[in-house]
């Protein structure tokens, strides 16, 4: 069902933006203190490393007047870490067993290799599984946000998407991206508020025939206006609201120029600091988000209820770290 | 504190965790033990908390306070005066990541790089600690899966084989070494030779074309074996993979824990040792040498060779010296000439010119 903001274009229509407020300095201090105390206890800091910065990034960005608030300890971060110990010692132990008993180590290599494709087949999940996780400790205005448990419909998108696009020579791939973007997309709550995508799969068909092409005769350079194209078509397509609240619908003013300078800007930045300059490379990302990306629409923000969505533990997140998949 | 201070009020978002309904612009402010929470817009009283039951949270330019037991009720304040006041009021109750001095982020940047300086210089001592009293069969054994790597790249030749353990039995003699020294001769045009755990040596066959005289030789090989009774080999093994973990460690990624291949051990094996363990093989490649009555013209000829064509830049030879003593450090350590020659001859003419082409090309 569409929301109701298709219809209405009426001039009682509001902006609701998106701020961050975090300098630069403060973060780079956060992140050298996060480095040496991690040196110093020889890693066990790194989880409370972790939190900080998430602490720091997640209180100083706002969305229609009121901060986001991270949650999460830094304990269960460490657990998660040491459920992984455990995983991956009982994984080596029956591969070494097998190995050194009657079955021999050609069947032994076998195992450890079905293992570790069961590994990067679970990546996938990991990602929801992190992402629920974060969300589940994130609050605004008192309120916690969520994602429903959607691990195992994403992963079969994941996979199934990644073989039919390599099947297809590319042309299933606006379909996959659409997935993979739907999914976590419906799946996420703040309250009684939920997210609505209301794209179709084959829109993005043509734009990324022709990005294909482009890409191949401008050398890549095509790629940020691609990225651009997308984002802006996510954007108009996607919802925040409810029947009793409202809908507001997300707006993207990104084009493919800025991406390219926010890319070459930052690439210039990191190399010639040496990497020093990473915290406000963040931080300027995090700023150029908030000045492109907003929601437009009539929203009742007084009356969101606490939802009683899980809170899942750490485990997907601490995989994904200690794997350094990439989650973001 | 004044009673000013003390009745100081602060401005702020609160929330009760429930519903937005009950969330809004507040006033926070203390009363005795109490601190009570009312509406900006009409006053009225919202919550009203005992000092004890809130715990605090302070970051750059942001407090959080959170009811303990009441679940989600939270006030979200701007005001950097609130923590200190609120500490004074109740020293146990401040805690939070709050950091924001500029002289401290320089102080942490000295820091930092010292210990990562630290870090550096005393990892070569510690490997080598490390090293010296690991036992000889581990290093051999890891050396048996590198054997498969390094059969498969290397070449045969019966004669040049046999030359070269004609020249390692004259430089050994006596001595009984930890390991027992096994040459390897690789098909690689690279002018190398390496020195890897368990005691074996690789001559690449650019480096055999390259020589000039059977003491070039001989002196190369001196001064690998002492690598190997060194156990520097096992010392820079140890040295990068400290260096990983802690790498490792400080930016969370374990995934290279996870994979060990013979190419990684190889990669390890082969990086450049130190200029001081170079400087200590070369003083016990020259005394070997002597023992074995090879003449130190071999090593002076090849060694200042390489050490020119350093300076020289771009170079093949570069390959095998980037951490080696400069030259005049070299000339030092081998001494003043003329040198005795080598007494008996390390081997002949038919059997230097087998040295020099190992894997049978057509030349």
């Amino acid at each position: 069902m569409q929301p109701d903001i298709q219809q209405d274009q009426s001039s009682t229509q509001e902006f609701y933006r998106f701020q961050f407020f975090g300098q630069g300095m403060d973060f780079f201090v956060i992140m050298l203190k996060n480095i040496i105390l991690t040196i110093f206890t020889l890693g066990i800091y790194h989880f409370w490393a972790k939190v900080n910065s998430r602490k720091f990034l997640w209180q100083n960005m706002e969305f229609a007047s009121s901060r986001f608030l991270y949650t999460g300890t830094a304990i269960e971060l460490l657990i998660a870490r040491l459920k992984f110990f455990g995983i991956v010692a009982v994984a080596v132990l029956i591969v070494a067993l097998i190995s050194m008993g009657g079955l021999g180590e050609t069947v032994g290599m076998l195992v450890g290799g079905l293992i570790y494709f069961a590994f990067f087949l679970c990546v996938p999940y990991l990602i929801i599984g992190a992402w629920r996780y974060r969300l589940s400790r994130t609050t605004w205005k008192g309120i916690q946000l969520g994602m429903m448990d959607c691990g195992k419909e994403y992963t079969m998108s994941f996979i199934g998407g990644y073989i039919l696009t390599i099947l297809s020579f590319g042309l299933y791939y606006s379909k996959w991206s659409h997935d993979l973007y739907r999914i976590p997309c419906e799946n996420i709550r703040m309250g009684t508020l939920r997210f609505k995508y209301t794209g179709k799969p084959w829109d993005l068909l043509v734009p990324c025939i022709k990005a294909f092409f482009l890409t191949i005769f401008t050398l890549g350079f095509y790629i940020p206006w691609f990225v651009a194209e997308m984002a802006r078509y996510r954007a108009s397509h996607t919802f925040i609201g409810s029947e009793t609240n409202g809908f507001a619908r997300m707006q993207c003013k990104l084009t493919g120029g800025q991406i390219l300078g926010q890319v070459l800007l930052q690439y210039l930045l990191i190399v010639f600091t040496f990497g020093l300059a990473l915290p406000w490379v963040i931080i300027n990302n995090l700023n150029f988000f908030c000045e492109n990306i907003f929601f437009q629409g009539k929203l009742d923000f007084s009356n969101i209820q606490q939802s009683n969505l899980a809170r899942p533990g750490a485990l997907a997140d601490g995989i994904g770290d200690a794997l350094d998949i990439g989650i973001g | 504190m004044s009673e000013n201070t003390a009745r100081r009020k602060f401005l702020g978002e609160y929330a009760d965790g429930q519903s937005t309904a009950n969330t809004g612009q507040s006033l926070l402010e203390h009363d005795g033990d109490e601190l009570i929470i009312r509406s900006l817009e009409t006053n009225e009283e919202r919550q009203r908390w005992q000092f004890q039951e809130v715990e605090i949270e302070v970051g750059p330019g942001i407090s959080v306070l959170r009811h303990k037991v009441l679940t989600g009720q939270q006030f979200i304040c701007h005001d950097p005066e609130m923590p200190h006041i609120f500490k004074k009021q109740n020293p146990a109750l401040t805690h939070g990541f709050h950091l924001k001095q500029t002289h401290l982020a320089i102080g942490l940047v000295i820091v930092f790089f010292g210990l990562v300086a630290l870090i550096w210089l005393s990892a070569n001592t510690a490997a080598q600690f490390v090293a010296l009293r690991v036992p000889a069969q581990w290093e051999q054994s890891l050396s048996s899966k590198l054997n498969e790597y390094v059969t498969k790249s290397s070449c045969e030749s019966v004669e040049a084989n046999r030359v070269v353990g004609k020249i390692l039995a004259r430089l050994v003699g006596q001595r009984q070494l930890q390991f027992d020294v096994k040459i390897k001769i690789s098909n690689s045009p690279d002018v190398n030779a390496f020195a890897l755990p368990g005691g074996v040596i690789l001559l690449n066959r650019g480096f055999l074309q390259q020589v000039n005289s059977p003491e070039e030789v001989a002196a190369v090989l001196a001064h690998e074996i002492q690598h190997v009774e060194q156990r520097h080999v096992m010392s820079t093994v140890i040295r990068a993979s400290f260096i990983a973990m802690v790498w490792s460690v400080i930016f969370g990624d374990m995934s290279s824990f996870i994979m060990v291949d013979p190419g990684l051990i190889h990669s390890l094996a082969t990086t450049s040792f130190s200029r001081q363990q170079e400087a200590s093989a070369d003083l016990g490649g020259l005394k070997m040498l002597d023992e074995a009555g090879i003449s130190r013209q071999g090593f002076k000829d090849f060694f200042l060779k390489i050490s020119k064509s350093i300076e020289g830049k771009g170079s093949d030879w570069a390959t095998l010296i980037n951490s080696h003593p400069s030259s005049s450090t070299r000339m030092k350590m081998i001494g003043s000439e003329p040198f005795r020659e080598s007494r008996p001859k390390i081997a002949e003419e038919g059997e230097f010119a087998a040295l020099k082409n190992p894997c049978n090309l057509k030349i």
